[in-house]
């Protein structure tokens, strides 16, 4: 199996179906079923695009995005930890990522998961309520938002000035029906592109179906 | 830098996030489920029961009325007995072997009934301990639905009873706000015996009186625990009276 590298420890499999993979932190283990590849002596998990937005905007021709080895992460709205766990093959042991849930129930896998892997904080706490949370967490390299909530921008704003360095990168996946349900998805994603340039410079929108309905991840870099 | 820490504070977060008012939710979750598995079941088995004996079927039609019937035997005879209907059938004859496996299922489905049953009566305990001044003048499938859709004792405490009024009416409520139809009068709190055995135009009226009793109610058990529903219900009671006695729904308009 051959291997191309699409930034650190993430790969295309140069097969006839083109997978995208991962570099496993934790050999052996997978966190939610998905497949474990194995080349060279090194284990790749396979990351799959309808489970993960970030995963699906690769697919959808993201070239490149400024996630390295040691990188400092925030991310809101982490669920069960499934992009999560990528991410945390990707920053790997040199990096941190702060990752905050409200949901407990979502919030008990997570912590699950940051019993194997070191490289994650978990936070039990609201995205909204910043100072529930703000010492604990330092200032970060890239800030990832999956919350589908209505105000999203908003959140995504306070905490980008509050704990991104100044021309760090941010993702933030729009799930365009949870801001407003009756509108086109076009006109929402155009509206928060006008409202995060106030901030940000946008380096790509990009539209995840059919992987994901109605999402679409925008990159932006801190002004 | 370590996760250890993180971790201790996030398990520790989750522990006090938790309570009694999560396993409220989880048990009435667990009761409707139930539920519906039995209706789901109920209604392949109710189909095979009718092939063999339609006779008897057609008047066994209630669930709950056809598990307690047929799980004492799913023969003719025995059935037919009960019901004092020929046992001589223009149904299919299932051979005894077809019959014991019918039997098998039928005594499948009383088991989820009873279970239900069972997880029923358990909340009704848990209710009475723990919230005695909502359990007194409501009923106790009511109560813990409050507790589920509020979130808890807390946000019921701190909630106007307008909003318990129709709590669980959320879609008829939205179709108010945007499509202009007649605004809920009541949600869960309608399953009340008081409310579902009132007439049609009374309802609302009694629904609001309850509302405001539960409010009051839900404050007492979350400050301070003492069961006071005995004057609850009293003044309950007068509102209702009140309420039956006065005018027509012309004269209230």
């Amino acid at each position: 199996m051959e291997l191309k590298k699409v930034i650190d420890n993430v790969f295309w499999t140069e097969d006839k179906n083109r997978l995208l993979v991962t570099k496993n932190l934790v050999a052996g283990e997978s966190v939610y079923g998905e497949r474990l590849l194995k080349t060279g002596g090194q284990e790749y998990r396979e990351w799959m695009p309808m489970r993960s937005k970030l995963s699906a905007a690769f697919y959808k021709g993201l070239k490149t995005v400024d996630l390295k080895e040691g990188s400092k992460v925030l991310y809101l709205g982490a669920s069960s930890g499934t992009t999560v766990s990528h991410v945390s093959d990707i920053v790997a042991n040199k990096g941190e990522i702060f990752a905050v849930e409200i949901s407990e129930e979502m919030g008990a896998n997570l912590i699950l998961l940051a019993e194997k892997r070191k490289n994650i904080f978990p936070l039990i706490a609201d995205a909204r309520k910043i100072e529930s949370y703000s010492k604990f967490v330092p200032k970060c390299d890239f800030i990832y938002q999956d919350v589908a909530q209505r105000d999203q921008v908003e959140i995504f704003i306070h905490n980008s000035n509050q704990f991104l360095k100044n021309g760090g990168y941010g993702a933030i996946a729009i799930k365009t029906k949870s801001v407003d349900v009756s509108k086109p998805s076009r006109f929402i994603i155009e509206q928060t592109l006008a409202t995060l340039r106030k901030h940000f410079t946008i380096i790509d929108s990009i539209d995840l179906y059919p992987y994901q309905r109605d999402h679409a991840l925008i990159i932006a870099r801190k002004k | 830098m370590d996760n250890i820490d993180y971790i201790r504070r996030a398990r520790k977060t989750l522990k006090e996030g938790l309570s009694l008012g999560d396993l409220v939710t989880k048990l009435v979750n667990l009761i409707d489920e139930t539920e519906q598995a039995e209706n789901t079941l109920f209604e392949a088995i109710y189909d095979l029961y009718f092939m063999y004996y339609p006779e008897a079927a057609v008047l066994l039609k209630e669930r709950d009325k056809f598990i307690e019937i047929v799980s004492n035997g799913v023969e003719r005879g025995e059935v037919g007995n009960y019901l004092k209907i020929s046992t001589e059938s223009m149904g299919y004859d299932l051979s005894a072997d077809d019959r014991s496996l019918l039997n098998l299922h039928v005594n499948e489905i009383k088991n989820l009934s009873d279970m239900r049953n069972f997880t029923k009566t358990y909340l009704d305990k848990t209710i009475h301990d723990a919230y005695p001044n909502i359990y007194g003048i409501a009923d106790y499938m009511v109560a813990a639905r409050l507790i589920m859709l509020s979130g808890g004792i807390k946000s019921l405490a701190f909630m106007p009873s307008s909003k318990i009024q129709i709590l669980g009416s959320e879609k008829a409520l939205f179709s108010h706000f945007k499509k202009g139809k007649s605004s809920p009068k009541y949600g869960v709190i309608f399953k009340n015996p008081a409310i579902e055995g009132a007439p049609q135009e009374k309802r609302g009226k009694i629904a609001r009186a309850l509302a405001a009793q539960i409010s009051t109610a839900a404050k007492l058990d979350f400050f301070s625990k003492k069961d006071d529903s005995a004057v609850l219900r009293e003044k309950l009671e007068k509102e209702i009276d009140r309420i039956m006695k006065n005018g027509t729904k012309k004269s209230n308009r």
